[in-house]
């Protein structure tokens, strides 16, 4: 290690010799790691780093400045030329721009959707270790579960390590003159510590320590109290009970199945939710990770039966892994055909932007015959006129980008607004589409230059 | 004979006054103690390049060391023709300076 510290990086080195003559002109590496050594040691290897890189990249800029001279005339002729055809073709460019750009918007609106779908749930920490139980009844799944069976399904299978119940429902809730209709939940204490949703005030252990209490989420908080501090303060729930607030919760993310406004402990159902098999919480629970899911399903199908005493229906158990709660539904079609729909369709709006601007630029391309004929007597090499031609499409597919970009961030932004609290915006996703678009284009248009640079340029000059 | 640039100059006076030392990293550092300023191995080389290619300047290969990765040391000196063009640039640059003596006296 020693001798690296004092020694240039490989790849620096590498980069400078591949792509200059400085290394085999002027045996660049040696100086670089001469000066690279005495700076080291005087002034410390990060230092150094920065200044061998400024270097380095200083080096290829100012190689390719020198190689290029001589061409500098010709590139800038190129750069007039493309502005000039995309000003001259007002109608082709805008067409060709405005498609690909428009294309790109949707492309990248539905696949910030198919990101937000895919995203549910995930942020819990268990995510792939929590499940939840589903009866049928008669062919019908139901999300619902006997309020008696968390206990008894805890007891019987070892697997389990964490069982909760939420009893989700619509409760009139008071504070002083301010009543709304919230939707509420009875949970069991484990549920906190079960689903990653962190406390801002109040801790898991705790805050359903005594029956009476009750966790608000924060908007829910700010709507009774405002800016005031919240624990401690009581509120009157349906009128007959009433609730000490305990705890602060972070608003449910958005992405989240479980939607609620405040949480209160099952024990305020009293002996009924420990006895009743009535079919009213939802049951989740965290299963060992080496549980084999198949056999542990085939294990319980029969537990409702087996402890429920009421009647002889029959009623078969099932499990469901949290990640196939939202994306996928209990009774008809799953949602996330939705989701394979839609990135079906994102990819071939893509393709039909992407087929449209190769056509177009195709068409183009044959009415400059001519340009290209002449150029080609002048003495511009094949390279050239590759360049040429690649950078006008490069340039309209910059402008559509720099066009699409901002269509689609805006169109998300209104759609978030709609939907308050949903996930950010995700850069990559803008990026990747782009980059998408530029290279369905640029591979697919790659053979047509190809065509175009290698024409006989008699061809196309003979009837002048 | 096209006149030289300043940084031109620079170096060939460098190349020069370093006689028998005149390699990649000596040459830029003494330029760069002589103007103040940063000089960059890129811009440094493409100078070099050039006065190669116009006949200034010749290259012998030195000898190598382990601070340099085994890479020989490059040694530039004046070729004859270098030697003449240093001293018409300081002719040059001596009657251009010249020929303003009461707006430098003062």
């Amino acid at each position: 290690m020693g001798k690296s510290k004092t020694h240039p990086p490989k790849p620096g080195q590498k980069l400078l010799s591949f792509l200059t003559r400085y290394e085999e002109e002027h045996s660049a590496s040696g100086d670089y790691g001469e000066e690279f050594k005495e700076r080291a040691l005087e002034k410390g290897r990060s230092r150094t780093l920065i200044w061998y890189w400024g270097q380095v990249l200083y080096a290829l800029a100012a190689y390719s400045k020198l190689s290029t001279s001589i061409g500098a005339a010709m590139l800038k002729n190129y750069f007039k030329i493309t502005w000039r055809n995309i000003r001259n073709n007002k109608t082709y460019s805008f067409i060709n721009i405005m498609g690909l750009a428009i294309g790109m918007a949707c492309c990248i609106l539905i696949l910030l959707w198919v990101q937000d779908e895919t995203s549910f749930d995930k942020f819990h920490e268990s995510y792939s270790d929590i499940y939840r139980t589903i009866p049928e009844l008669q062919d019908t799944k139901y999300s619902a579960n006997p309020l008696a069976l968390a206990a008894v399904f805890k007891e019987q299978y070892p697997e389990v390590l964490k069982m909760a119940r939420f009893c989700g429902r619509n409760w009139l809730t008071k504070y002083g003159d301010k009543i709304y209709n919230e939707n509420g939940a009875l949970v069991d204490d484990d549920f906190l510590k079960m689903f990653t949703l962190p406390l801002i005030k109040g801790s898991p252990e705790t805050v359903f320590a005594s029956r009476e209490s009750i966790v608000l989420t924060e908007r829910a908080a700010a709507k009774y109290f405002g800016t005031q501090d919240p624990i401690g303060k009581s509120l009157v729930i349906n009128n007959n009970t009433e609730l000490i607030v305990t705890g602060i919760l972070k608003d449910v993310p958005s992405n989240s199945h479980l939607q609620f406004d405040f949480l209160a402990p099952m024990r305020l159902m009293g002996e009924r939710g420990d006895i009743s098999w009535s079919y009213e919480a939802r049951t989740y629970a965290v299963l060992e990770k080496s549980v084999s899911i198949q056999d542990f399903a085939e294990k319980i199908s029969g537990f409702v039966m087996e402890h429920d005493k009421r009647t002889n229906q029959k009623v078969v158990l099932h499990i469901q892994p949290l990640s196939k709660i939202y994306l996928y539904s209990l009774n008809g079609t799953d949602s996330i055909i939705y989701v394979y729909i839609f990135l079906t369709i994102a990819v071939a709006i893509l393709i039909i932007a992407c087929i449209n601007f190769i056509n177009l630029s195709t068409a183009r391309s044959n009415t400059r015959a001519k340009e290209i004929g002449i150029r080609k007597v002048l003495g511009a090499s094949i390279v050239n006129i590759m360049m040429m031609i690649s950078k006008d499409f490069l340039m309209l597919l910059f402008v559509s980008n720099v066009i699409a970009w901002p269509i689609a961030y805006f169109l998300m932004n209104r759609l978030l607004n709609n939907y308050a609290y949903r996930t950010s915006i995700a850069a990559w996703i803008f990026i990747a589409s782009g980059m998408a678009a530029i290279l369905v284009a640029l591979l697919t248009v790659c053979i047509k230059i190809v065509r175009a640079a290698y024409a006989n340029p008699v061809e196309s000059l003979r009837y002048e | 004979m096209k006149e030289l640039t300043l940084l031109e100059q620079m170096i060939m006076a460098a190349v020069v006054a370093l006689k028998d030392d005149a390699y990649g990293v000596s040459i830029r550092k003494r330029v760069e103690k002589l103007t103040g300023k940063q000089l960059m191995y890129g811009t440094l080389y493409n100078a070099l390049d050039q006065l190669l290619r116009k006949g200034y300047v010749k290259k012998t290969k030195g000898t190598t060391s382990t601070a340099r990765g085994g890479r020989p040391r490059i040694y530039y000196s004046l070729t004859p023709y270098g030697e003449k063009a240093v001293r018409a640039s300081y002719d040059l640059q001596q009657s251009i300076w010249e020929s303003i003596p009461e707006f430098l006296g003062d």
